[in-house]
């Protein structure tokens, strides 16, 4: 079997029962698989790569482990191996004095085999307006930045050493909370669906490698095949990746039989009259955190 | 192919007023039953029965139907609809002359049982409405350069319509200055059936045929099952009501009856190839409505053999029609309502939005709760009644028209929310620095 980076545990331990074993031994966090209810739980929605996070080991660990029982690297990939490289630091951060940054070291917690889920959204809570929260532990929390992002948190990573992350989550101010009605924020499937500006949505696309991003243009197609095609993408999408749709229309429809489900995020990108661009990519990546 | 695009859907004020108004002649027509629950245990020949009925097929479906079709077609066909002064013509015309038409049947009993000559012309209007319908349909459609059969059979189903309302008029002068020498009320169950498989079953196969694999999405390639089912209705039609006008229904229409349901029967394997052919979703309740309607087609159908085979006493006609009328098709209207209104509302407001922030989807322009206490009453309503008829149940058909007055307000509420629907746009917050 060629593995990658987006190879699910599942398939491999579908493989090769063996790897169970391998895979646990890399890093505690990774125990969790032993027990087979959080294994049923995660193994079929977290890749190698969100495992490599969570164990905060590389790719590369997991695939030293797994050759020798038989599995094979994809090369072509392995591009897409290299380190998380954030961005320059968000306005708000640099503007942001050091005694208005409350930090929370997570590391004992998840050494001690305990989820500090939990702590970090009491903490966020708790935390006055205008201020920020810093989180430190050893890998990107990604499932946690989207979870307070939906909360109305502006969040920034950086990795200051190896196996070192700082994640800053800052709540805006009252007046910035108004923007969003109480009635959409009740029901936060409603914030799976959003219209974006032309940067921003660009700024989006730029978060994928090229080789995660799939795209369909199903402009020319006939009612029903747009809805068949995009439908027919998402059920093999592999989580992490973005599906990138070309439309002539805001497809509604469909909208509404994703935003039921509460699999998938979308951003509508309204480019002219016959013309609209759509972002879908996976929503799950929050479910077996909590 | 056709290709749906809502860049050339027509103004809403050519679309709306339709949906509105249709809403309004559903609640008349469920309160006017209450008080007149009395003429369904008689025969179907009686005026306040026939103003209920014109309200019915008239004020409450065609109104709909004339609205969806002047919002679909131009979709369908990728091209703008024909004329939008047309379409609005049509509403005035029609809106008058249901009131005239009806409130003529509803006096004919108090003015000494002559019809009125303000009747004559309500009539006289609809017909012309039906014309300037027909005209916005082949206008539109002409142009398309994919010949489907769907078109075909809207095409046609208009066409009966004009039949169907020119058909009426004679039949209504007939009443006011008698002129025709044939039995009135045998006249009139061509009219009647011209209506009902003429116009509405037609066109419901035609829209259907577009409509449904696209809900289910699903397809089939079985497009001569269509060409069948047109070829077998219209023949089927044609000569019952050549055969009816010139010898009287006799046993002979058992054979178009036949025609007909072979037809039918062709339609309906179409939408099994569809719904076997789709991608499986969990169903919505507006196609909940939809496959119930499919149920009352089946008993109104099972009622119409009946009839024509065993002639069973009076009460079973008002059965039929009750069937048709509040069953078969109110049920598919009742559902498609909130599958294309919101739709067409969403497309005026948060079309050309641009910008961050979040946007309501057509299903949350409308309020579902009301939409299942819609369905539960509505249930109650018709099969409360179809017993209460059977097995003469005045209590049942009391309350069953009052739950039919439930359902009506209940769907007048939700097109009010609605039409009245306000654009809701938050703009959600950019990340850049915030004020401090």
């Amino acid at each position: 079997m060629v593995i990658n980076s987006d190879t699910k545990i599942s398939q491999l331990l579908k493989e090769q029962p063996k790897a169970l074993e391998a895979i646990s031994r890399l890093a505690k966090p990774l125990q969790k698989l032993r027990n087979p209810l959080l294994r049923k739980l995660m193994a079929s929605r977290t890749t190698i790569r969100q495992a490599a996070d969570i164990g905060g080991c590389s790719v590369e660990a997991f695939f030293q482990v797994l050759r020798p029982l038989g599995f094979k690297t994809d090369d072509n990939l392995r591009e897409n191996i290299k380190a998380h490289t954030p961005g320059p630091r968000p306005g708000w951060l640099t503007t942001l004095p050091d005694h208005q940054i409350q930090t929370f070291d997570v590391r004992p917690m998840l050494t001690g085999g305990q989820d500090p889920l939990k702590e970090i959204m009491a903490a966020y809570k708790e935390l006055s307006p205008a201020t920020a929260l810093r989180i430190v532990n050893t890998f990107v929390p990604t499932p946690l930045l989207r979870l307070l992002e939906n909360k109305g948190a502006l969040t920034y990573c950086e990795q200051p050493g190896d196996r070192l992350t700082y994640s800053y989550f800052f709540k805006p101010s009252g007046n910035d909370v108004k923007d969003t009605s109480p009635q959409l924020k009740a029901d936060s499937r409603k914030d799976l669906i959003t219209t974006v500006t032309q940067a921003q949505f660009q700024e989006e696309l730029s978060r994928f490698n090229p080789a995660d991003l799939q795209q369909a243009d199903v402009r020319e197609l006939e009612m029903p095949g747009p809805m068949q095609t995009i439908l027919r993408y998402l059920e093999q999408l592999p989580k992490g990746h973005g599906l990138l749709v070309h439309h002539k229309r805001i497809p509604v429809y469909l909208l509404e039989d994703l935003q039921a489900s509460g699999d998938f995020r979308v951003l509508v990108l309204p480019v002219s009259d016959t013309e609209v661009k759509l972002l879908l990519t996976h929503n799950d990546q929050l479910k077996w955190q909590k | 192919m056709a290709k749906i695009n809502i860049a050339k859907a027509p103004v809403n004020s050519a679309v709306l007023p339709f949906y509105g108004t249709a809403a309004l002649f559903f609640i008349l027509l469920s309160i006017l039953l209450l008080f007149q629950s009395g003429s369904l245990t008689g025969g179907y020949f009686n005026f306040h029965l026939l103003s209920i009925v014109h309200i019915a097929v008239l004020g409450w479906l065609t109104m709909i139907i004339f609205g969806a079709g002047y919002q679909l077609l131009p979709v369908i066909c990728e091209r703008n609809l024909f004329s939008e002064k047309l379409a609005f013509a049509s509403f005035l015309l029609l809106l008058t002359g249901v009131v005239l038409l009806a409130a003529g049947f509803w006096c004919t009993p108090s003015l000494g049982a002559v019809f009125p000559v303000w009747g004559l012309i309500g009539g006289g209007l609809i017909f012309l409405s039906s014309l300037l319908f027909v005209c916005n349909v082949a206008g539109t459609s002409k142009i398309c350069d994919s010949y489907s059969i769907q078109k075909n059979f809207i095409l046609t189903s208009a066409i009966w319509l004009c039949w169907t309302t020119l058909a009426g008029f004679l039949l209504a002068w007939n009443l006011r200055y008698p002129y025709i020498s044939k039995d009135h009320l045998e006249l009139l169950k061509l009219h009647a059936h011209m209506g009902l498989a003429g116009w509405f079953l037609q066109l419901i196969i035609g829209v259907s045929a577009k409509l449904i694999p696209m809900f289910l999405l699903g397809r089939s390639s079985k497009n001569n099952l269509l060409t069948k089912a047109y070829m077998l209705i219209n023949a089927g039609m044609l000569l019952f009501l050549t055969d009816g006008y010139l010898n009287g229904i006799t046993d002979q229409a058992i054979i178009y009856l036949i025609l007909l349901l072979a037809g039918i029967a062709c339609w309906m394997l179409y939408l099994k190839d569809v719904y076997n052919n789709r991608i499986k979703r969990p169903l919505d309740i507006t196609l909940r409505f939809t496959g119930l309607s499919f149920i009352n087609l089946g008993l109104t159908i099972a009622a119409l053999i009946l009839i024509v085979l065993w002639r069973p006493p009076i009460r079973s006609q008002i059965i039929y029609g009750l069937l048709a009328i509040l069953g078969w098709l109110s049920a598919l209207a009742l559902g498609m309502t909130f599958k294309t209104l919101p739709f067409i509302v969403w497309n005026g407001h948060y079309k050309h939005l641009n910008g961050k922030g979040k946007i309501p989807l057509p299903k949350e322009l409308y309020r579902h709760n009301l939409l299942q206490l819609q369905w539960w009453l509505y249930l109650l309503a018709l099969y409360g009644l179809t017993a209460g008829l059977l097995l003469q149940l005045d209590l049942l058909i009391k309350v069953s028209m009052l739950s039919l007055i439930g359902t009506s307000l209940s769907y007048g509420l939700n097109i009010v929310i609605i039409l009245r629907h306000k654009t809701i746009f938050i703009h959600a917050t950019t990340p850049e620095a915030p004020d401090r």
